[in-house]
């Protein structure tokens, strides 16, 4: 079932990262400075809803490097654009004056 | 330790991806591990521990994707979510929770009231087996419309001849003064013809039914009793079957005890009978023809319908017009269901009082729905937050129904506490007098329908703000809110809703109107006689008074020794009370008038004692009453009312003028005087021909007592008791006070008079706070407008006006509506009103007076804020 559900801001922090070419668990967690617990569900999730793909490393490589083979993310169109549409949002938010009394 | 944990968790995740998830967080893991190399190894430990916190959620969230249960698990987190986050937003508005929750307690309180009494009367079947085969059988003709009283001949015939029906049975009101057990008392009776029992569909609880043979002539005389008699007279005995129950003059044997649940079927009955006996007992004559006063019941033979009945029924109505045309000319035969015919017009009265309260309902929800709007709109900025914090539209909307939802739920536990105040007072009142009042329960049914309804109100006050405040316009009202714009379509909408309001509240206050006007007007009636400190006692001689001397003396002594009290001013007796439910019709035989056969003339008959008219304050307007040497060795007398003079003599001087009461065998009574008109029936049915003759020359069995004292009621009464008791330890008496009687004729009016006023108070107060809810909340709105227009040079009086001006307008609007809807309303009124119009214009017009006064206070409140508002304040914030 796909939902039209606009993203949060921890979604749009990895989704961002993953752009800027951190594409693999750990290296997001300390890109964006996000706990493992909402990084990791918060992948699978935006997998589930098609705005990531992705991909096992190549076992050669990994061996290369002496370490089991990584799993690499990568955003797609869909996610891109909803991506751009939260950024979108949240600059209106950013706009948003603190006020201090509800006078409206 | 790391790998031992992920083993551990792996286990969460689907088996289908279980190895690829183990497979990417041992990369996950190996790289941490590469990274921290060389830390100690508590360090190591440590974050590698919490890193696989991540893979637990991970897990988590991988077994929650399982499709099988994605949905439920989502949408049960996210409601209990949202109840959570419910809870909070009420919590944090304390007053706004209040205001809403008693609005919606009052409206579903009273609505599930309502909808007990219709539930338990109209809706819920007759407590027979099959109702829906019982029907009731009358006889009809041209003269008497209607379900009429049948002839036991007839019966008879219907019964041996009828296809249709798979029971018929007749029965006849009766009543028996027992005289077993330790105190006499009077028992509303039935007699039936046999297998009454079968018919309903119901065993006794002891013993046996009546039968067939039981109704012929010379059968042992028997009795079957309620279970209320049982307890109440008989202490509950279990070994009661073939006791003796006596009266004056007849011993029956007990051969049967009904359930506690069996009720007589109440179509014709104002009483619930405790006693039935069979046809055979009561001495009425089972073989005529020209005598009807059977009510017959009826159970069809499964899949008959009322068609088919009604056309057999027809065919055998025909045949006895053919053999007995003198008796059965023009006679047909009328089959109703019984469940209708038990109701009679009550369904009327109950579906005016639900249509009323459920406007109530609608006010409430309307005014309910007013104030989410206002909270929605402040709350503008809040949702447009979520909205930009990734919530959607559609989480939102949920959220705001979530709110609705429960509020409206906990409205209705609220509500369901005064339901079951308002059912049990209304049980214990009864003020319209309907029947199966018992069966009137708040039960599963009602319980049910209140939470319908408390979901639906929910619903319909949380969806209007939930489409109108979000949607694609949020992301625009966060950029606009610093400015605080007033919406204007949403505005415009919540000024629709006051304009609503106002229109049902209208129709209650007209309906409220026209109910007290017309009890005002009922209770200005002036009845014909005084009411005040008459005690009344009802009193019924049994055989042991077969003589008329026998009655008279006894009456004579009665009368003595009550007029001998101290406070007691003045005493005389009736046999039949004005405003009590005595009525007796005779003919009458003008001497000097052909009269007409086909239309004959009738009145009003009773038997009084010299000094009545005194004793009852009832004036002669011309004659004399009767006195004592109005005895059997004088000549007969008559004393006429007003009514029938007019009636019969129109500008003729009655006194003197010769009536009797037979045709056949005239006997002819001399006029003495002219009584004032009493009301007899009711307040607001006019006084009808009435004839009195003198007690001392007719005898009487059944009388009413009517004592005028000075002084205590309870005391005379105790005093009278205790004479009846030396006179004759076996009569039966009952007291009663003539203000009593009187009340009790207005007694519905008034119900319906409280009710609606009830109704129309609360519907003005809500509507008064639905116009200064919002109009307020405009004024909030357009505060800095106010302050640019003052700073502009608006006088203050110039912003009032504007702002009064627009809450006016909706007032008006919603009068408007209002009076429309109540015109047309009305109609079903009508029958319920006495001496108004359903659409007097006065009522209307201070209906909507008062109506308007509340409005205008509601805007006027605000908009004197709004004149006041500070130019300098207002441009500063902007």
């Amino acid at each position: 079932m796909p939902r039209n559900r606009a993203l949060g801001v921890a979604t749009v922090a990895i989704l961002k990262a993953i752009l800027e070419g951190h594409r693999f668990g750990l290296d997001i967690m300390e890109q964006t400075g996000l706990p493992s617990g909402t990084v990791y569900p918060t992948l699978a999730r935006m997998e589930q809803r098609a705005y990531l793909e992705s991909e096992w490393e190549d076992q050669g490589v990994a061996k290369e490097a002496g370490r089991p083979a990584r799993r690499y993310y990568s955003v797609t169109a869909d996610g891109a654009r909803a991506l751009n549409e939260a950024l979108e949002r949240l600059a209106a938010l950013a706009g948003v004056q603190p006020r201090i009394a509800g006078d409206g | 330790m790391g790998r031992r944990l992920l083993a551990l968790w792996a286990r969460k995740v689907p088996a289908a991806t279980r190895d690829r998830w183990l497979d990417e967080w041992e990369a996950e893991l190996f790289a941490l591990e590469a990274r921290e190399h060389g830390r100690s190894k508590a360090a190591r430990w440590w974050i590698t521990t919490r890193f696989t916190l991540g893979a637990r959620a991970h897990a988590a969230e991988l077994a929650r994707m399982e499709p099988n249960d994605k949905h439920g698990m989502t949408t049960m987190m996210t409601l209990g979510k949202d109840l959570k986050f419910a809870a909070r937003s009420f919590a944090r508005a304390p007053g706004f929770t209040a205001v809403a929750l008693l609005t919606l307690a009052l409206g579903i309180g009273a609505t599930t009231t309502m909808f007990s009494v219709l539930h338990g009367v109209v809706l819920k079947p007759l407590p027979y087996e099959s109702p829906n085969e019982l029907v009731m059988v009358g006889s009809t003709s041209q003269r008497i419309p209607g379900l009429a009283p049948v002839a036991p001949a007839d019966f008879m015939d219907w019964r041996a001849e009828a296809t249709t029906f798979s029971h018929l049975v007749a029965t006849e009101a009766w009543t028996l003064d027992l005289t077993d057990a330790d105190r006499p008392a009077r028992i509303s009776s039935a007699a039936v013809t046999g297998g009454f029992f079968d018919m309903l569909g119901v065993a006794p609880m002891l013993g046996r039914g009546i039968t067939r043979q039981d109704e012929i002539e010379g059968a042992e005389p028997i009795v079957v009793i309620s279970h209320g008699l049982w307890e109440r007279r008989y202490g509950s005995d279990p070994d009661i079957v073939g006791r003796r129950v006596t009266t004056a003059d007849q011993t029956f044997t007990l051969v049967g005890v009904m359930p506690a649940s069996f009720e007589h079927p109440e179509a014709f009955w104002s009483e619930d009978v405790e006693l039935w006996l069979p046809t055979s007992q009561t001495g009425s004559n089972m073989t005529t023809r020209g005598g009807r006063f059977l009510q017959v019941m009826g159970r069809l033979t499964p899949g008959t319908t009322l068609f088919v009945a009604r056309q057999d029924m027809a065919l055998i109505a025909a045949a006895l017009v053919d053999q007995h045309p003198n008796t059965n000319r023009g006679r047909e035969t009328l089959i109703e269901p019984l469940q209708s015919e038990t109701l009679g017009d009550v369904d009327q009265a109950l579906t005016m009082l639900m249509g009323a309260v459920g406007m109530l309902l609608l006010i409430a929800c309307v005014n309910v729905a007013n104030l989410f709007m206002a909270r929605a709109a402040d709350r503008g900025r809040e949702l447009a937050v979520r909205t930009a914090m990734g919530a959607s539209v559609g989480r939102i909307r949920a959220q705001l129904l979530t709110e609705g939802v429960t509020l409206s739920l906990v409205g209705g536990v609220l509500g369901i506490g005064i339901a079951y105040l308002g059912v049990t007072t209304f049980r214990s009142i009864n003020p319209v007098g309907i029947p199966r009042v018992e069966a009137v329960t708040v039960d599963a049914r009602v319980l049910s329908f209140a939470f319908f309804v408390s979901v639906a109100t929910g619903v319909a006050f949380a969806l209007a703000p939930a489409y109108r405040m979000v949607g694609d316009r949020s992301l625009q009202s966060l950029r606009d809110g610093a400015r605080g714009g007033l919406n204007p379509a949403s505005s415009r909408f919540r000024h629709t809703l006051v304009a609503v309001e106002i229109g049902l509240a209208v129709v209650l206050m007209v309906g409220a109107g026209l109910f007290a006007n017309s009890f005002l007007r009922l209770q200005s009636v002036d009845p014909g006689f005084d009411p005040e400190n008459a005690v009344t006692m009802a009193i019924t001689l049994n055989s042991g008074y077969e003589e008329v001397e026998q009655q008279l003396t006894l009456f004579r002594d009665l009368v003595d020794g009550v007029g001998s009290m101290r406070d007691v001013t003045s005493v005389a007796y009736t046999s039949a009370l004005p405003l009590a439910g005595d009525r007796y019709l005779t003919g009458v035989n003008l001497q000097d008038r052909e009269s007409d056969p086909s239309n004959p003339d009738v009145a009003e008959y009773s038997t009084v004692s010299p000094g009545f008219f005194a004793a009852m304050q009832i004036d002669m307007a011309t004659g004399r009453e009767f006195n004592d040497l109005d005895d059997a060795g004088s000549d007969r007398v008559m004393v006429v009312n007003e009514a029938f003079a007019r009636r019969y003599w129109p500008g003729e001087d009655p006194v003197g003028k010769a009536v009797a009461l037979s045709r056949r065998n005239p006997e002819w009574y001399a006029v003495v005087g002219v009584a004032t008109d009493v009301h007899r029936q009711a307040l607001d049915e006019p006084a009808t021909p009435e004839v009195f003759l003198s007690s001392l020359q007719r005898g009487v069995t059944n009388a009413q007592v009517v004592a005028r004292t000075s002084g205590d009621i309870d005391e005379t009464v105790a005093s009278m008791r205790a004479l009846v008791g030396r006179l004759d330890g076996t009569l039966p008496v009952d007291f009663n006070t003539m203000d009593e009687y009187v009340a009790e004729s207005v007694n519905q009016s008034q119900f319906y008079t409280q009710l609606f006023g009830a109704f129309a108070a609360v519907a003005l107060l809500l509507a008064g706070v639905g116009v200064y809810g919002t109009m307020s909340y405009t004024v909030g709105q357009r505060t800095r407008e106010m302050g640019i227009r003052r700073a502009l040079g608006a006088e203050s009086s110039q912003v009032s006006a504007m702002v009064a001006k627009q809450g006016l307008l909706v007032t008006t609007l919603g009068l408007g509506v209002g009076l429309v809807a109540a015109l047309v309303g009305a109609r079903v009124l009508e029958s319920f009103l006495f001496g108004i119009s359903a659409r007097d214009p006065l009522t209307y017009a201070t209906g909507s007076m008062m109506l308007g006064v509340v409005a205008m206070i509601a805007c006027w409140l605000p908009a004197r804020r709004a004149g006041r508002a500070d130019p300098m304040g207002a441009l500063r914030t902007e």
